[in-house]
C-alpha cells in the first residue's frame, strides 16, 4: 500500500506534530508506569517494615474494632483490605464527615493487630503512580490531562501506521549503529515503535478508557439520563450507585466476617480483597465486598457483592461466570489489560520494559523532529524543546534516583521523610531542568544527567544493604526477596543508563572528530559515514 | 518454568524469522545453494511460536495465553532487532542454546508437575 504524497505528507504532519506536543507528557507517564507495575513491591521495599509473615486472618472484626474505637465518629466511608499475595497486612483508611481528604492508609499485622511502621510512611510509590496519570489531590484534572495526551498518542500510533507502511516489513529489521546518531535514532525509533505497536495500542486505549470515564459520565448524564449522573455511573461501571446520603437514623451495621461469609455465599468461590462500607452504622449503611473470582480472564477483583449493611440483604452481585453486564464485561477487559491482572511477575517485568522501550520511542521521535526540522537548532524554540527534551528524559530519570536514595538515606519514620522525598524528586528534576537550559551541547546534558542517574541506581543495593535490615545481601529475612527484586531491578536499570551514556559520549567524541577531519555530511541516511571511516578519519586527523 | 520454557520457544522463534534472510546472519552464506533456507526458517519459526503459545496458554487458557505470547514476542523482537548488530555473539548464542533450554525447562516442568 502506497500513500499519495499529499496524503503521506498530511500524515506525516500529524503524526509529527502530535507526537511533538504529547511526547514529553507520554514520556513521563510511560517511565511513572514501568515503575507503577510494580507498585505492591515498591510499598514493601520503602517501607520494609510492611514484610510481616502471611497469616490467614481469623476475624477482621477483633483487628479492626480498636482500630475504629480511634476515629472521633463514625466514618462517612471506610475500606479494608484484606492480606494478599502482594501485602501481607490487612490495610484500612477512612474518609470521616466533613473532612475533604482520607485518612492515611493504617497497616495492621494479621497476627497482632499491631500497626506496622507506625511512624511517617514513605511517599516513594504514591509519587510515582500519582506521575504516572499526572494526578494529584488537589488537581484531579491532570487526570483529563493525562486523557486528552493519550488520545494524542492514540493519532499518532495510528497515523506513524500510514506513514512507514509501505516500508513496514523492512524496517522492522533494520538498525544500524554504526552509522551516524541521527540514523541510529531514526532506527530505534521505527523499530521499537513498530514492535511496540500493539503495547502501546492497548494502552493507549484502555488509557483513554479509564482517565476518561469521569468526563465521559459528566457527557452522558444530561443526553440519557436526564442529569442523572448516579444512573450514568452505574451505565458506565455495571454497578448499582451508592446512596450518597446517610439517613441519619442510628442503625448497627453488621460485623465485617459476618458481610463477608454473606458475599462468599452470593458469589461461591469469591476470594475477597476489599471490604469497604459507606456509612457505616447508620440506617442507609451499604457494604460492598470486591475480590477475585477464579476460572475466568482477568479474575483479579473480577467478583464482588453490595449489600445492605444492617440487614446483609443483597443488592448486586458482579459474577463474570455467570452473567456480565457489557459494562461491567468491558471493566473488566480494560482494567484486567492496563492493570496487568494476568500472567504474574514475568509478565509485569516485561510490560515494565516494554514501557521503557516506548520512552525510547518517544524521545527518539522528538529527536528525529528537531534534526529534520532545524538540524543546526538556529530557532530559540526548537533549542528550548530539545532541552526539555533532555531533561524530561535523562532528568526524569535522576530525579527518579534522587528521590530511591531519599528514601533510603532518611531516617525511617521520621516527620520529614515524605517532604523530603517529594523536594528530592521534584528538586531535582528542577535543577536538571535548569541545567540542560543552560547547557550548550545537548549530547553532554544527556551524558551528565543519564551518567549520574545510572551509576545512583546502580549503587542502591549497596545503600539498601547499609540502609535497610532487609536487603540484597540478607535474603534470609522474610520479605527480603520482593525487596532485593527492587534493589537489583534499580541496578540493572542504573548500568542500562550507564551505557547508554557511555555509547553516547563515544559516539558524540566519534562525530566531532569526523566534522574535524572534514568528512562531507551525506545527503542521505545511506551514504553516512560509518563509525570505521569516522574513526580513520579521526586517527588521521591527530 | 513453563513460562521459561516458552520464553525460550519465542527466542527460538523470532531467531529464525530474523535468520531467514541470510545477510542478517553473522557468517557468510550463500542463499543461492540452498533456495529452501527462508521458507524452513520462517516454518520453524512459525512452530516455535506455536509452541510458545501452546505452551503459554497450558496453565491459563488460550485467551491470557495468546496476551502473555504477543507481549514476549514484542519484546524478544526488539530485542533481537536492536542487540543483533551489537551484541551478535550473544544473541545467536541465545538461539543456538535455545532448543537445549526450552527441552530443559519443559523437562523440568513435566518432572515439577509429577
Amino acid at each position: 500500500m502506497k500513500l499519495s504524497k499529499h496524503a503521506f505528507t498530511r500524515f506525516w504532519d500529524v503524526h509529527a506534530w502530535a507526537g511533538v506536543c504529547a511526547g514529553l507528557l507520554l514520556h513521563v507517564i510511560f517511565f511513572a508506569g514501568a515503575f507503577t507495575v510494580f507498585r505492591e513491591d515498591l510499598e514493601v521495599w520503602q517501607d520494609p517494615a510492611l514484610a510481616v509473615s502471611p497469616t490467614e486472618v481469623k476475624s477482621v472484626d477483633a483487628l479492626m474494632a480498636p482500630q475504629l474505637a480511634t476515629l472521633p465518629r463514625a466514618p462517612e466511608i471506610v475500606g479494608v483490605w484484606l492480606p494478599s499475595p502482594e501485602h501481607a497486612t490487612l490495610a484500612f483508611n477512612a474518609k470521616l464527615p466533613g473532612e475533604a481528604e482520607w485518612r492515611a492508609m493504617v497497616r495492621l499485622d494479621p497476627t497482632t493487630g499491631a500497626i506496622v511502621a507506625p511512624g511517617a510512611r514513605s511517599r516513594l510509590s504514591t509519587i510515582l503512580y500519582y506521575l504516572h496519570f499526572l494526578y494529584h489531590p488537589n488537581a484531579p484534572w491532570g487526570m483529563y490531562v493525562a486523557g486528552f495526551v493519550t488520545v494524542a498518542l492514540l493519532l499518532v500510533l495510528v497515523t506513524g501506521v500510514l506513514i512507514h507502511i509501505k516500508d513496514l516489513a523492512r524496517q522492522l529489521h533494520q538498525f544500524r549503529p554504526k552509522q551516524k546518531l541521527r540514523v541510529v535514532w531514526s532506527d530505534l525509533h521505527k523499530v521499537l515503535g513498530v514492535f511496540g505497536i500493539p503495547f502501546q495500542m492497548m494502552y493507549a486505549f484502555t488509557g483513554i478508557v479509564i482517565a476518561l470515564a469521569g468526563l465521559q459520565i459528566a457527557a452522558y448524564a444530561w443526553p440519557l439520563y436526564g442529569g442523572d449522573e448516579k444512573a450514568a455511573r452505574q451505565a458506565m461501571y455495571g454497578t448499582p450507585a451508592i446512596p450518597e446520603k446517610p439517613s441519619g437514623i442510628t442503625r448497627a451495621s453488621l460485623p465485617f466476617d459476618d458481610l463477608l461469609t454473606r458475599a462468599r455465599t452470593a458469589v461461591p468461590e469469591l476470594e475477597p480483597r476489599l471490604i469497604r462500607v459507606h456509612h457505616l452504622g447508620d440506617e442507609n449503611a451499604t457494604a460492598q465486598v470486591w475480590g477475585d473470582v477464579p476460572g475466568v480472564l482477568f479474575s483479579a477483583w473480577a467478583g464482588g457483592v453490595v449489600m445492605r449493611a444492617h440487614d446483609g440483604q443483597v443488592l448486586h452481585t458482579s459474577d463474570p461466570r455467570v452473567s456480565a453486564t457489557p459494562a461491567s464485561a468491558v471493566w473488566r477487559w480494560v482494567g484486567g489489560l492496563h492493570y496487568i491482572y494476568f500472567g504474574g511477575l514475568g509478565l509485569r517485568i516485561l510490560y515494565a520494559l516494554l514501557a521503557f522501550a516506548t520512552c525510547f520511542t518517544i524521545l527518539t521521535g522528538n529527536w528525529i523532529w528537531l534534526e529534520r526540522r532545524d538540524a543546526k537548532r538556529a530557532h530559540v524554540g526548537n533549542r528550548i524543546f530539545e532541552r526539555l527534551t533532555v531533561a524530561a528524559g535523562g532528568g526524569l530519570c535522576l530525579a527518579t534516583a534522587a528521590l530511591f536514595w531519599t528514601n533510603r538515606v532518611f531516617p525511617v519514620g521520621s516527620a520529614g521523610r515524605k517532604t523530603a522525598e517529594a523536594l528530592a524528586f521534584f528538586g531535582v528534576w528542577t535543577v536538571a531542568l535548569v541545567y540542560c537550559l543552560i547547557r550548550r551541547n545537548a549530547h553532554r546534558a544527556w551524558i551528565a544527567t543519564l551518567g549520574p542517574a545510572g551509576t545512583l541506581m546502580a549503587l542502591l543495593p549497596l545503600v539498601s544493604a547499609v540502609a535497610a535490615d532487609k536487603h540484597v545481601f540478607n535474603l534470609s529475612a522474610h520479605g527480603a526477596w520482593a525487596i532485593a527484586g527492587v534493589d537489583l531491578g534499580m541496578a540493572v536499570l542504573g548500568l542500562g543508563l550507564i551505557f547508554t551514556a557511555r555509547a553516547l559520549h563515544l559516539r558524540t567524541r566519534v562525530e566531532a572528530l569526523a566534522l574535524i577531519a572534514g568528512i562531507a555530511p551525506a545527503t542521505s541516511h545511506t551514504e553516512d559515514p560509518t563509525l570505521p571511516e569516522i574513526f580513520a578519519a579521526g586517527r588521521s586527523s591527530r | 518454568m513453563m513460562a521459561l520454557a516458552a520464553f525460550w520457544a519465542t527466542i527460538l522463534g523470532f531467531g529464525l524469522l530474523h535468520a531467514a534472510d541470510p545477510a542478517r546472519l553473522p557468517f557468510a552464506f550463500s542463499a543461492k545453494s540452498a533456495r529452501w533456507w527462508p521458507r524452513a526458517l520462517r516454518l520453524g519459526a512459525a512452530t516455535a511460536l506455536a509452541g510458545a503459545l501452546a505452551l503459554f496458554s497450558s496453565g491459563s487458557g488460550w485467551a491470557e495465553g495468546i496476551l502473555i505470547t504477543s507481549a514476549a514476542a514484542i519484546f524478544v523482537a526488539s530485542l533481537f532487532v536492536v542487540l543483533a548488530p551489537i551484541a551478535s555473539r550473544f544473541i545467536w548464542a541465545m538461539v543456538a542454546v535455545s532448543p537445549a533450554a526450552l527441552a530443559l525447562f519443559s523437562l523440568l516442568e513435566g518432572l515439577h508437575g509429577r
